[in-house]
């Protein structure tokens, strides 16, 4: 079975939750759905991230139960595991606006569906939604989540992810979501502008992982992006 | 996490400093499309030539001179050997070398490596 199919078929059952205002597809998903047709060739991993503003708890929890094909796992209960590999694990990740857009996270403690939460996920904003198949996507606005990931920690193989990220998005990108992605590079404080370079430097000088966006062949679009932002530009 | 993310900023403010010499390193790396190791001899020529030398190679110990030069005015070296740009054991180990930009990125390149 194709990811693409196995991607579109886990947003479609979980329609109930992506219908609720505010909701979107967050992570490495992002620059697949914003494929052409939503190709989904940059693959980097194998669940999906669901972004919930932690004023909609409640409600993602109701529709959740309106949801078939997934079950809350045990060791985790953030994330939804599905009854059959022709669909992705789910996890569900916590956006809250009082943290700003800083990089501290908490654990948002719940009975039933505990969220860790993101200060980085404040750069998100949402973006037009995306018709596919018959599924409704909200996506965030690919400057945004560009620059939340090239302001992650870079730990080991995770962090490595995060950059992957970053590039599929580089590569999906058009000119006005760059020029987007300027003003907001322009807004942060200068020691996170520094970050934003420094992570793009490392993600330039990354190997090529199997089936994920290949740095090497992609440099001189880093390189590119990297000239746009420099300082005193 | 808050942790790793101080330890960070803390790296990062170091960029002017003794410490960001990795951070501009890795940036003029970034911008390079290749990079060709050279000897001391060939490095005397291009210093004499004037080319620009990355500031942040001088101020390793040993000195390493990193030249940036664009692909159009690279001049003819015998024994030059080319690596990638991500090889960075191999650079060091290496008294001079040659960045070379991509081309769209030249300008810039030779600009940052003067900071």
């Amino acid at each position: 079975m194709r990811f693409r199919d196995r991607l579109l078929s886990s947003l479609k059952a979980m329609q109930p939750v992506l219908d609720i205002p505010g909701v979107m597809i967050g992570g490495s998903q992002v620059p697949n759905l914003l494929q052409p047709e939503a190709a989904s060739t940059l693959v980097v991993s194998q669940d999906v991230d669901l972004v919930i503003p932690v004023a909609a708890l409640g409600e993602v929890k109701d529709r959740l139960s309106h949801v078939e094909g997934y079950s809350q796992s045990i060791e985790e209960p953030s994330v939804w595991l599905a009854d059959a590999p022709a669909r992705l694990e789910v996890n569900f990740i916590g956006r809250d606006p009082a943290l700003g857009t800083s990089q501290e996270t908490y654990v948002l403690e719940d009975l039933s569906l505990p969220l860790l939460v993101f200060g980085l996920l404040s750069h998100l904003s949402e973006g037009p939604p995306r018709e596919i198949e018959g599924v409704r996507v909200p996506l965030p606005r690919p400057a945004g989540l560009l620059l939340e990931k090239l302001l992650t920690e870079r730990s080991g193989i995770k962090g490595d992810r995060d950059l992957l990220v970053a590039l599929g998005l580089l590569l999906v990108s058009s000119s006005e979501d760059l020029g987007e992605a300027d003003d907001l590079f322009d807004a942060l404080p200068e020691d996170e502008r520094e970050m934003v370079r420094s992570n793009l430097a490392v993600l330039s000088l990354m190997q090529a992982m199997d089936g994920m966006p290949d740095p090497e062949t992609n440099r001189s679009e880093i390189a590119r992006f990297l000239k746009r932002i420099r300082k005193g530009r | 996490m808050k942790s790793r993310a101080a330890v960070r900023a803390w790296e990062i403010r170091q960029m002017q400093h003794a410490r960001g010499v990795w951070f501009r390193l890795e940036r003029a790396l970034a911008f390079s499309r290749t990079v060709l190791l050279i000897s001391a001899a060939d490095a005397g020529m291009l210093a004499e030539r004037g080319f620009v030398m990355l500031a942040a190679g001088l101020e390793l110990e040993p000195k390493r001179r990193l030249f940036v030069v664009p692909e159009s005015d690279l001049p003819s070296l015998e024994g030059a050997r080319e690596i990638k740009p991500r090889e960075t054991t191999a650079l060091l180990a290496s008294p001079a070398a040659i960045l070379v930009p991509f081309e769209s990125v030249a300008e810039t390149a030779i600009a940052e490596a003067r900071l």
